[in-house]
């Protein structure tokens, strides 16, 4: 997990078992093909061998054999493992799995979480899960076709509008995993980014009353798009975010970060613009 | 054969006047498939020159973190236009270039079976092309992508005219590529030496054979799908938005039922490449003819089932991906069979390692890791993670550079000494290919590396802190490298042509016929066709040049004004006719023209112009029909070499009767594509049952099937009159049969007229528009075509001898009755299988 | 000339097509399935329960075993003569193989049936 930190989004150190169950397929794949890229290696250079006159080649033995039987024996175990792994990476019917929404836009993640007794927090970029817990995502769109990714914990899952997709995540131990849209959206797909943290089972209901509840004092131009969530990105647990990679208030802070604010927000007094800035670095 | 023997000199001043192609401002009415073949070739390759220039801006803004070179809205134009641009305006076009350039050479013809046709196909994918150039330049390029998915490029999204842009120059073009199919197709079945069988064709014929029936099967799902996107955009129907009945996915389908073989199309002809270039750099015959013929057909259907691999992440069920993950890992069976042919003939030969071998080997050492990562990718668990990031870049670079750029540049360099008739001077070449070898692995190799650690497509930006930024800059460098590596090659061509010395008559010692004659080729090809009777002519006769050239083959004389090449059995090779063919004229240029006027004047929405343009196309196209046949029968005659054959006009089997099927079996596609859509969205989309359905109206049904069946009833009565010399009651049986389709077309047209809800309420009221438009528009063409029958009855050139007018009609009368029913049974059944 | 044979088609092209039978029927095979497959999830009958499993099952598994019952007799035929007058060599090489290739590519591709998810 520590390495997590140099690649965010690599789908080669894996958080979960769906990630997992993928990165070793991948790495028994490669073998493979580093075989079959030696063996045609191989082929090639016996062509440049010395000889004094043309040969005959047994051309049964080379395609029924090369280009009929080998290719069949080898890709019927790949597909079938294919099959079978898919299979498992399902959202199956189970007990016990908790589910929450995502519905992507241009260009940000709406994050609604389950009712644990103090309603449904709604956020934005950052979506909090039970670490060690099957999560169902219910995944769709807004407008445009965008793709839900978070490598080190699954595949993706296009968020498709009129249609609802269902991925199953887990993330083996709770901490911030990196995602991001993956299915370009538009001009703003490059920073089209979430996190999804993942909190100790016996933390997590705790954590949504905490975000339902929370009333952080925005100023009056922010809470008139901002407020409901549901055109622009909510206001819930935005002053204990940290932004994530490629986000653009990633690497804002200072005087950029407050010329942000005045750009974004339109006119805002000299107090407003720090009280907005002040809770937009909040995470950090 | 006249009396006289005459000499090769003589008889060239007679055929090359006749076949070569004017100067001057004639230059424009050229027809001679060595020029449009030529034409195709340099334009593609220009268009190739754009590809890498775009190329180098995405990888100049990729260099580094948060480059300030590009910003998102310019860099989006920048990868869409790269990958239209390659896909559609140099991939294609080559190789239909150069199907059109070498195909007659190979097989033993004077020029292609519809050299007008082929010149029409150069105007309008030169004219589409340049939409999308010129769009360029003005800042107005497409920019959601190269694939274009709704509902991104759909007009609430996409506002501008930048995707129209690309959905009426992509139509263009592909107008050109379906037309350019139709013309190969039938030059391969039909026009080729005599005594040349099936079993004695050139591999490259074969696999262009099945790469053009894939185009007429392939690209009419994408005609579908533009012209809706385009009517979806321009008069706000329905097809795509799921708020009125519309599945964005069904975008998705139509593309990628395109897409999917589109990549094959491009592979095949490069596969015939390698399989023409091995055997004779390694001094033997390819291991596995049969084989080889059967793997490239198998790869052209097989090709048809992958599809959906390309949206394993739409949330489609497990079971539905399977069946296209397992098609996905068989395909690389015959694919397989190919490489160990090729392998088994070069272990089985002796190989030089002559410059256009370096980049045969360059081919196995890219294409074959580009086949690993695709069978990878085929794995559908392992595809959730790499989907849309740059490990499809990777993947899909080596499998299309390695398997076609490559190959393409091994028979550049193998057939240049034919075009040029020069040979190369400089070692330029090895130079330029080492460069593109490294420069490619440069770029594309690790960029596996860089979509397994996440980065995605389509960024014109990415953080320096996700591990990305070495491998970025390795790729761009390698990039560069490559530049410098092409621009070498245009270098070396040009200067082959420029420099001095002439080539050796057959410099490979190849046994194929293109090499059978002077360099560059004359303009008629071969003075006289040869009398076929194996695979390697040259290597059976070495002095079958100086023979042709002599006339001691077929046609060896020139008869007045007529172009003559022999028509031949498709599959034995018999010759069974002399092919009439047209020389220079200018309706090529004057029906493009206003081809070009309809597509403008629906991207800048004025649609009288567009309206204009189609009358105008129409008037030209009837004359262009009108300018075939001959007024009274001829019979059988001499054509030389002891063969006595008809011309083509009195015979079933002519090219036109095939080129006509062959035009209808991409029109049957297009119309599968839509009842497909039409089924989708009824059983798939969101938001049904409409709020409203149309009231059967069973006057309309009945009517209408009387009309369409009743006209293709009387054409088919008609025909088998004048087949059988009763010959009176025709032209009256014809107007009869014009009148029925009008009629029926009619009935069609009140569908959305008046009967239907109107299509920008719902996805279901735009398909049945939709398809009633298809069938009255069918229905159009089959009355247009049964008047200029009558016309042509009138005029003396059709008689029980000569009915290929008739029976051309014919075809199209059967498919406007039968897709015009099916239209009508399909609108009016729907809502009452449906139910209350 | 033309007397009489307005509608029939080439013995020649007849047997060009012939030659690629089986893929043909693959195709349809592949096509069949995969619409089904789509109108089991649509109209829900892989909650009908039928003999242990579900309807679409049941269904699907029965196209597939008719597609692969029709390639086997075709490879069958394909062994001994000749389908169609007119065949080459050649010809009945590239039939055979596209008989016993769409045999292979239906049992292959069609196999999901028998144990993937026809909804999830």
């Amino acid at each position: 997990m520590l390495g997590g930190c140099a690649a965010p989004l690599s789908t080669l150190e894996p958080g979960g078992p769906s990630a997992r169950a993928i990165a070793v397929l991948w790495w028994v794949m490669l073998a493979g093909a580093a075989a079959i890229t030696a063996l045609v290696a191989v082929l090639l250079a016996l062509a440049w061998r010395r000889r004094h006159a043309a040969s005959t080649v047994n051309a049964a033995r080379w395609i029924v054999g090369g280009g009929l039987l080998f290719p069949l024996g080898v890709l019927g175990v790949l597909t079938a493992a294919a099959l079978i792994v898919g299979e498992r990476l399902l959202p199956h019917p189970a007990p016990e799995v908790v589910t929450v929404e995502a519905r992507a836009h241009q260009f940000w993640w709406r994050f609604t979480h389950p009712d644990l007794g103090a309603g449904r927090a709604v956020t934005a970029t950052e979506l909090h899960i039970p670490a060690g817990r099957d999560v169902d995502v219910r995944i769709t769109s807004a407008d445009v076709i965008h793709s839900f990714w978070v490598p080190q914990l699954a595949g993706k899952l296009d968020a498709v509008p009129g249609f609802e997709n269902v991925l199953r995540i887990r993330a083996a131990a709770p901490g911030r995993y990196q995602g991001r849209c993956a299915e370009f959206c538009g001009v703003g797909h490059a920073a089209n980014v979430f996190t999804v943290v993942a909190h100790p089972p016996e933390e997590y209901a705790a954590t949504l009353a905490r975000l339902r509840s929370e009333a952080a004092p925005w100023p009056a131009n922010c809470a008139a798009c901002h407020a409901d969530g549901t055109g622009a990105p909510g206001l819930a647990g935005v002053s204990a975010r940290a932004w994530p990679p490629g986000h653009p208030l990633h690497a804002l802070s200072g005087e950029a970060l407050r010329a942000w604010v005045r750009l974004h927000a339109g006119p805002l007094t000299e107090a407003e613009t720090e009280q907005a800035a002040a809770l937009l670095e909040g995470g950090r | 054969m006249s009396g006289g023997r005459v000499t090769a000199l003589g008889l060239h001043k007679q055929l090359d006047p006749l076949f070569r192609t004017p100067s001057g401002w004639g230059r424009l009415a050229a027809t001679n498939h060595t020029d449009i073949g030529k034409r195709f070739l340099v334009t593609s390759f220009v268009f190739f020159l754009i590809g890498g220039v775009l190329a180098m801006l995405i990888r100049a803004q990729l260099a580094t973190p948060h480059s300030g070179f590009a910003g998102p809205a310019a860099y989006n134009q920048f990868f869409t236009m790269h990958g239209t641009v390659m896909m559609f305006l140099f991939a294609i076009p080559a190789l239909e270039g150069l199907a059109i350039y070498m195909m007659p050479k190979m097989l033993g013809a004077r020029d292609m079976a519809f050299p007008r046709l082929g010149a029409y196909a150069y105007w309008c994918y030169l004219s589409g092309g340049s939409i999308l150039i010129v769009a360029m330049l003005l800042g107005l390029a497409p920019d959601t992508g190269w694939f274009m998915y709704t509902p991104l490029s759909s007009q609430p999204y996409s506002p501008g005219i930048n995707a129209d842009v690309w959905l009426i120059g992509v139509t263009f073009v592909e107008v050109s590529s379906i037309a350019g199919a139709v013309e190969i197709a039938v030059s391969i079945l039909k026009l080729r030496a005599p005594g040349m069988s099936l079993s004695r064709m050139p591999l490259l014929a074969w696999y262009l054979l099945v790469a053009v029936f894939m185009i007429l099967i392939g690209f009419p799902p994408l005609v579908l799908g533009s012209v809706m996107l385009e009517i979806e955009r321009a008069f706000g129907w329905a097809f795509f938005d799921p708020a009125r009945g519309g599945d964005s996915i069904l975008w998705q389908h139509l593309f990628w039922l395109f897409g999917h073989p589109e990549v094959y199309i491009i592979f095949l002809p490069a596969a015939g490449i390698l399989s023409t270039l091995i055997p004779v750099l390694c001094r033997t015959t390819i291991v596995g003819y049969g084989w080889v013929v059967a793997a490239a057909i198998s790869l052209g259907f097989l090709s048809f089932g992958l599809w959906v691999h390309h949206m394993f992440t739409t949330g489609i069920p497990h079971m539905g991906l399977a069946f296209f993950s397992a098609a996905s890992t068989l395909v690389a069976v015959p694919t397989a069979i190919q490489i160990f042919a090729w392998l088994a003939t070069m272990v089985q030969g002796r190989p030089q390692l002559r410059l256009p071998m370096l980049y045969i080997l360059g081919f196995f050492a890219i294409f074959v890791l580009g086949g690993l990562s695709g069978v990878m990718v085929a794995v559908v668990p392992f595809n959730w993670q790499v989907h849309d990031t740059h490990f499809i870049v990777a993947h899909l670079h080596y499998v299309l550079v390695g398997g076609f750029v490559f190959p393409l540049l091994a028979g550049l360099y193998y057939w240049l000494p034919l075009v040029s008739g020069r040979r190369r001077l400089f070692r330029l070449g090895e130079v330029a290919f080492w460069l593109n070898f490294i420069g490619f692995n440069l770029t594309f190799f690790q960029m596996h590396l860089t979509g397994l650690l996440g980065m995605p497509r389509r960024v014109y930006t990415y953080p320096a802190e996700m591990g990305w930024t070495g491998l970025n800059l390795v790729s761009s460098i390698g990039g560069f490298l490559s530049a410098i590596g092409f621009a070498l090659v245009l270098v070396d061509v040009v200067l082959q042509f420029l420099s001095g010395e002439k080539a050796r008559r057959n410099p490979w010692n190849a046994g194929t016929l293109e090499w059978a004659g002077p360099k560059p080729p004359p303009s008629y090809n071969f003075a006289s066709l040869p009398l076929v009777t194996g695979r390697d002519p040259l290597q059976a006769d070495p002095d079958l040049a100086v023979r042709l050239a002599r006339g001691e083959g077929a046609l060896g004389r020139r008869r007045g004004e007529r172009r003559e090449t022999i028509g031949v059995d498709m599959v034995s090779g018999a010759a069974e006719q002399v092919v009439l063919l047209p020389g220079p004229t200018f309706l090529p240029l004057f029906a493009a023209l206003p081809t070009g006027a309809f597509f403008l004047g629906i991207l800048l929405k004025q649609y009288l112009l567009s309206l204009a343009g189609v009358a105008v196309a129409l008037v030209l196209f009837l004359v262009w029909a009108w300018n075939n046949g001959q007024r009274q029968d001829e019979g059988a005659q001499d054509a030389g070499a002891g063969l006595v054959l008809p011309p083509h006009p009195e015979v079933r089997e002519a090219p036109g009767h095939w080129g006509s099927l062959f035009t209808l079996t991409a029109d049957a596609s297009l119309f599968g594509s839509l009842l497909f859509g039409y089924a989708y969205l009824w059983t798939i989309a969101p938001g049904w049952p409409p709020p409203a359905l149309l009231e059967p109206n069973s006057a309309n049904l009945a009517l209408g099937l009387l009309g369409v069946i009743g006209g293709w009833a009387a054409m088919r009565r008609a025909t088998l009159a004048m087949s059988a010399g009763r010959t009176a009651s025709v032209s009256g049986t014809l107007l009869a049969a014009a009148a029925g389709q009008i009629f029926g077309g009619v009935m069609l047209a009140l569908v959305p007229l008046w009967l239907a809800p109107p299509p920008s309420g719902h996805a279901y009221a735009s398909v049945t528009a939709l398809l009633a438009a298809y069938g009255a528009f069918h229905c159009a063409v089959a009355a247009i075509m049964a008047l200029f029958c009558w016309a042509r009855v009138k005029r003396g050139f059709v008689s029980p001898a000569r009915t290929l007018d008739l029976r051309v009609t014919l075809h199209w009368q059967a498919w406007a009755a039968f897709a015009g029913s099916l239209a009508l049974l399909v609108i009016h059944g729907a809502p009452w299988v449906a139910g209350p | 000339m033309g007397r009489g044979t307005v509608s029939a088609p080439a013995a020649t092209a007849r047997a060009l097509l012939a030659s690629t039978t089986g893929w043909i029927v693959w195709a349809v095979a592949f096509s069949v399935l995969y619409g089904v497959q789509g109108l089991s999830c649509a109209y829900r009958w892989n909650t009908i329960g039928v003999a242990g499993t579900s309807l679409a099952q049941v269904l699907l598994c029965a196209i597939w075993l008719a597609f692969i019952a029709v390639l086997g007799w075709l490879c069958w035929r394909l062994g001994g003569a000749a389908l169609v007058p007119g065949m080459t060599r050649l010809l009945r090489f590239v039939a055979l193989v596209s008989a016993i290739g769409g045999l292979v590519a239906t049992v292959w591709t069609g196999i999901p049936v028998v144990f993937t998810s026809v909804c999830l």
